[in-house]
């Protein structure tokens, strides 16, 4: 009887907020597709730079290989390069994962049955598409000059010459900047927003609103105590996360800088994204919805676990808009891409744009009244 | 001369879809009075406050508080008002002296002065001594006087207090009477104070406005609001031997009776102006032989005046059920 009866008080209270229901059929809905969508699949669409040169016959029937490739499984897409020089800039700055060069004296050396090589230099900081990236190459190589007599049959054909241009990341190490921004996720999540809307659940509100405080002076002040709780423990999980994998920060005194601001703009940006949605909430249940909602909607296709390339146009898309992207590039670039700032750059610059929308619409959005 | 008005609300309307919360409503306070809102859960009051202190916009209607309009001039209006809500509002985690500090700062208090003005207001209310504790250290009692002082950190023109007794102990309670008799009579400071304690308001208040439905329904002293109830002092008599009919009829004669009926115990004489109707009620008892053991008067009180205007007891109302579950988390935190 006692069972029954406190069974019945809770299923009724469940039943009388829909909220609490509907989020507990929508949130594995939210999985499946995006969880789904963010941990497997073909790569396709990783960007490969090809410099050629030379022009003779096995060197075109290469091009041809790898643009079979670009068109048929669509793993990669082939930009033309002018020379190796640009060709690694471009690289080493993220704009291409990998860059085959074709040398001069390629094809002749294919006919002549001598040892023919083509280079492959990738980045190796994502070591999935990397792996990938030389499989498929390795493919198109393997596929030219099979219709010659070789001289010295032991030379075999074509090979290709992987060089990863970064020290080897390993998968652990890899996902250290999904880990920290995962940390600035969960800091944002119990402070900032959460506590303005436990504020407004006891009633608390009501004191603060009756003060001369502007939206700005309260949304600038709950985001600044936010920010620093978040960069506080996001940064003890990055020492952490050092420590145990043995990464560190490049780039001297200007890589910890960027990383610094990298931090820092996540942790606006997700705070200000965070009072922007739950700024006129009243109950502390929406809170946890909408934040188990947001984790999975904003970290895993962020690139953190697994390649963006992978992803469906449209998750891809997304993950193009989803700040967490850009967080994890530019502490990826700046753990393991050896010193080189420029390649977080755009990066930071996208951070910095999302924050400063975040925080004029939250502050726009803020409720001053009760 | 007119006294300048600290609240002048004119017609305010407050609408939630089809509920009307506060129906057209008219104050007129002037400065330096203790202003009592009387009424039910539910009755409007609040909202009524919340619109006075530019925490909601009203649906028409214009309210100048402080010379302030609050709908057009709400920063203004907060810089000239202290508010102490009914919920207790002050962080549980932060120490007497932070709350007060913090909220020092919210209205700018200068640097010079802030401390000693604390300091000044905690010893008003009693807590110097405990100005380091955490706020979850006190009772309820103590943190309605640290909001009240809170209340007063920027020294506002006009106070509004929110039920500041509720849930408190007749001592505590008396406390914050004494506090805000002593506020009163500094002159300086208009008080308005929300209740649906009848006593409070009868001790407390310059004036009173009686609130039921979202309208004002009766507003005086609490004098002249008990005067305009009819017949409702009660002379309670103790008698010796059952009242003979003659003698009923002989006091129901009297100038200022209403009614005369038996009781157990002797006989209950509703009248205008008890005190005085008692000596010859008495007279009329002797000269028929019948012998008094005991006479009392009760006066009318403001639970009769609540009565008369609204037809109904404060108590029976109904209270707001997220409000009451709000309190309870409150005090539980």
């Amino acid at each position: 009887m006692k069972v029954w009866a406190v069974m019945k008080r809770d299923l009724l209270r469940l039943l009388r907020n829909p909220v609490t229901l509907a989020s507990s059929v929508l949130l594995p809905l939210v999985y499946l597709v995006v969880l789904g969508n963010s941990l497997q699949g073909v790569l396709t669409g990783l960007r490969l730079g090809l410099v050629v040169a030379d022009d003779g016959r096995e060197a075109r029937d290469l091009v041809g290989a790898l643009q079979a490739v670009q068109n048929g499984p669509r793993t990669f897409t082939v930009t033309p390069m002018l020379d190796s020089e640009r060709g690694m800039r471009e690289l080493r700055a993220g704009s291409v994962q990998g860059l085959v060069v074709v040398p001069a004296g390629f094809s002749r050396r294919v006919e002549q049955g001598e040892n023919a090589a083509v280079g492959l230099y990738v980045d190796n900081v994502d070591a999935i598409a990397a792996a990938t990236i030389e499989q498929s190459v390795s493919g198109a190589v393997g596929s030219i000059g099979r219709a010659v007599v070789r001289l010295e049959p032991h030379l075999g054909p074509p090979q290709l010459r992987a060089q990863e241009i970064y020290p080897r990341v390993d998968y652990d190490t890899s996902l250290v900047p999904g880990v920290v921004v995962l940390s600035i996720f969960m800091a944002s999540m119990i402070t900032g927003a959460f506590n303005v809307v436990m504020d407004r659940f006891l009633g608390v509100h009501e004191a603060y609103l009756s003060t001369p405080l502007r939206r700005m002076d309260i949304n600038l002040g709950v985001l600044a105590s936010g920010t620093l709780v978040t960069l506080a423990s996001s940064t003890a999980v990055l020492l952490i996360g050092l420590l145990i994998t043995g990464a560190r920060v490049h780039g001297g005194l200007s890589g910890v800088a960027v990383l610094a601001a990298t931090m820092v703009l996540t942790a606006v940006g997700m705070l200000a994204m965070m009072m922007l949605v739950l700024g006129r909430a009243s109950h502390p249940r929406v809170v946890g919805v909408v934040n188990g909602f947001l984790n999975i909607l904003l970290f895993f296709p962020s690139g953190a676990l697994y390649p963006i390339q992978s992803f469906p146009g449209w998750l891809r898309a997304f993950a193009i808009v989803d700040p967490e992207t850009h967080a994890v590039a530019a502490l990826k670039a700046l753990l393991f891409r050896g010193g080189d700032v420029s390649a977080a750059s755009g990066h930071v610059l996208f951070l910095a744009a999302f924050s400063a929308a975040m925080l004029l619409a939250s502050t726009a959005t803020l409720k001053r009244t009760l | 001369m007119t006294a300048r008005l600290a609240i002048d609300a004119r017609g305010i309307v407050k609408r939630y879809g089809p509920i009307v919360a506060v129906d057209h409503v008219d104050l007129a306070v002037p400065e330096g009075e203790l202003f009592g809102l009387l009424g039910p859960n539910g009755a409007g009051k609040t909202t009524l406050v919340r619109i006075l202190t530019a925490l909601i916009q009203p649906s028409s209607g214009e309210a100048r508080v402080a010379g302030f309009d609050v709908v057009r001039e709400p920063d203004a209006a907060r810089r000239a008002i202290g508010v102490v809500p009914q919920a207790l509002t002050s962080d549980l985690d932060l120490t007497a002296a932070e709350n007060m500090d913090i909220y020092a700062r919210f209205f700018e208090v200068p640097r010079d002065t802030r401390r000693a003005r604390v300091r000044e207001l905690l010893e008003r209310v009693s807590l110097w001594e405990r100005r380091d504790d955490l706020v979850k250290t006190f009772s309820g009692g103590m943190r309605r006087r640290l909001e009240i002082a809170r209340g007063l950190v920027h020294r506002p023109r006009v106070l509004f207090l929110d039920e500041p007794t509720i849930g408190l102990d007749p001592q505590s309670r008396h406390v914050i009477w004494d506090l805000l008799r002593e506020l009163r009579a500094g002159g300086d400071l208009t008080i308005s104070l929300t209740t649906h304690y009848l006593d409070e308001a009868d001790a407390l208040c310059d004036h009173v406005a009686i609130v039921d439905q979202g309208k004002v329904v009766a507003l005086g002293t609490p004098g002249e609001l008990k005067s305009r109830v009819p017949g409702s002092d009660t002379i309670e008599l103790s008698l010796e031997s059952p009242l003979p009919d003659a003698v009923l009829r002989a006091i129901e004669r009297l100038d200022g009776a209403r009614s005369v009926e038996r009781t157990a115990l002797g006989a209950r004489v509703r009248a205008d102006g008890g005190a005085e109707l008692l000596p010859r009620a008495l007279d009329v008892l002797r000269e028929a032989g019948v012998r008094v053991r005991a006479a009392s008067v009760n006066r009318v009180t403001l639970e009769d005046v609540f009565m008369h205007f609204t037809g109904r007891s404060l108590r029976d109302e109904p209270v707001d059920a997220r409000e009451g579950t709000r309190a309870a988390i409150r005090r539980l935190a």
